[in-house]
């Protein structure tokens, strides 16, 4: 049998390459045998990220800058990998923020500020290679979601973060629909807390605000990038071939539990 | 990093491991690495299928024949895993009946008959192997849940199937809560239909393997290969954060609808 979770010779790109997931995300593609085209806006973060992963695991990694915001950096990104790599096998939208506000006073440049990162910035890199996909009538995208595409906070000012998750999940579900026919896997993962600078950075690891998290998750701890390395693997790789339009939670049980 | 999806030594219980998913999960556990029990009703049939594994992954693999309708026979299954493998990691529950009939005339024989071995048989493992992990503060449960558990058909004679699938769903969750404090994962697997024999009406007739096609987006059945890739991460560290979960192996047929 061949090994289920191998990615040899695929060509993945990992989109916010740089950031607390998606290197780490980027560096298990490697190690599974993918060749890694890591995409940020960060272009020195994005090179050091790339150098660092080559070092580590001997794969072909080059580093990209994108704008994932904007139209015409998305389809630069595109042509600059198939031109590295030949194709792309496996699209990985591992970037995203998380803005909040009181819903009674929620400015609506931070709004669409969020829409934008969450939202456009999922959908613009999906239809672009999602084009190579179709051509060749195969592909792996996943998705980062959060639990909060589905469950909402017990404390508030999580409007506008909820509702760009909510509707990236719906996203994935007509993408995997919509692409189906063409035999590309679409899904969704989706995590309540898991420690990274981006999480760190939004006072979401601080003492009070776990109290209040960890009352609500059976595991009784908050998810580790290796938790979420696991499951794009999974994802990525031949192993989950008869699964799409799926949001997969990676949150210690919270979703199951009220 | 260490490989994530590798479950080597570790000791894994397929329930239902002579029919057509669970003999898969048999072979993809081992070929992980695990030691693997053929837990099944069917003597004969446990026996072949752990003879199998032996001689393909030159592992350990041994057949227990219990019967999962009564309480002291699964409480003698555990007793007897223990006993030959020292301990219990993995347990999957891939048994599984489908009794189908009109609802105005489904006969109590045949709903209990199908609870009995699909809902009951479930809790009485989880009961059983679960007392093992409880005590290891480890363990990793595997249920075999089904589409049908969130989705009916479009056609008729389901209510019983769909409801012992319902009835999994929760088991998983309730399990997943009351033992996490015990680093116990319990999630479960729910496919569509998987080319088997368990699934040999939809396949033969081509009417319904239609009716079922126009439902899934990815317009194939699933194969048993298909079923060991779920099994095998949810049965590995890569899944260690997600439990509760009912993984659909369905070809997108719960994304739409």
């Amino acid at each position: 049998m061949i090994d289920l979770f191998k990615l040899d010779g695929k060509v993945a790109v990992v989109i916010g390459g740089a950031g607390g997931l998606g290197k780490p995300i980027a560096t298990g593609f490697a190690q599974q045998g993918a060749r890694v085209a890591v995409a940020s806006r960060r272009l020195q973060a994005v090179q050091d990220t790339a150098q660092e992963i080559q070092k580590e695991t001997g794969a072909e990694v080059a580093a990209f800058q994108v704008d994932a915001t904007d139209e015409q950096s998305v389809a630069r990104l595109v042509e600059q990998v198939v031109a590295e790599f030949g194709t792309v096998d496996i699209l990985m939208n591992a970037h995203g923020t998380s803005i909040k506000s009181p819903a009674a006073e929620f400015p609506l440049d931070d709004w669409n500020k969020q829409f934008n990162l969450n939202v456009n910035a999922v959908m613009l890199p999906c239809r672009e290679f999602g084009k190579v996909m179709i051509e060749k009538k195969k592909g792996k995208i996943i998705i980062m979601s959060s639990e909060r595409g589905s469950r909402c906070t017990i404390w508030g000012g999580n409007a506008g973060y909820c509702a760009s998750k909510g509707a990236v999940e719906m996203y994935t579900k007509a993408l995997a629909s919509e692409w189906a026919p063409y035999n590309i896997n679409v899904n969704g993962v989706a995590p309540s807390i898991i420690r990274t600078p981006l999480t760190e950075s939004l006072g979401i690891l601080t003492e009070e605000h776990l109290t209040k998290y960890l009352a609500n998750c059976p595991l009784k701890r908050v998810g580790e990038p290796e938790d979420i390395v696991g499951v794009t693997i999974f994802l990525a790789s031949p192993a989950s071939d008869y699964i799409t339009g799926a949001i997969l939670y990676v949150d210690g049980g919270v979703n199951i539990i009220s | 990093m260490a490989n994530l999806f590798r479950v080597d030594g570790k000791v894994a219980v397929v329930v239902g491991g002579a029919g057509g998913i669970g003999e898969a999960l048999g072979h993809g556990l081992a070929e992980y690495g695990a030691k693997v029990v053929i837990a099944d009703v069917n003597a004969e049939k446990s026996e072949q299928v752990a003879k199998d594994i032996r001689s393909k992954f030159k592992s350990e693999a041994a057949a227990m024949t219990f019967d999962i309708t009564d309480e002291k026979s699964v409480a003698g299954l555990a007793e007897q895993v223990v006993s030959k493998f020292g301990t219990v990691d993995i347990l999957v529950n891939s048994q599984g009946v489908n009794v189908k009939f009109p609802a105005t005339e489904f006969p109590v024989k045949d709903w209990d008959f199908m609870f009995n071995i699909n809902v009951r048989g479930t809790m009485l493992t989880c009961r059983e192997l679960g007392k093992v992990m409880v005590e290891n503060k480890s363990g990793k449960v595997i249920n075999l849940s089904s589409v049908r558990g969130v989705r009916a058909t479009s056609w008729g004679g389901n209510e019983g199937y769909t409801a012992t699938k319902a009835a999994i769903d929760m088991i998983t969750r309730s399990l997943a809560s009351e033992w996490a404090q015990y680093k116990i994962n319990v999630n479960a697997i729910g496919p569509s239909t998987i080319a088997t024999p368990f699934s040999e009406r939809t396949l033969q007739d081509p009417e319904r393997l239609k009716r079922f096609l126009a439902s899934c987006p990815l317009g194939r059945v699933g194969q048993p290969l298909d079923v060991v890739g779920a099994c095998v991460f949810l049965a590995s560290p890569a899944s260690d954060f997600i439990t509760g979960q009912i993984l659909y192996l369905d070809g997108g047929l719960t994304a739409i609808g």
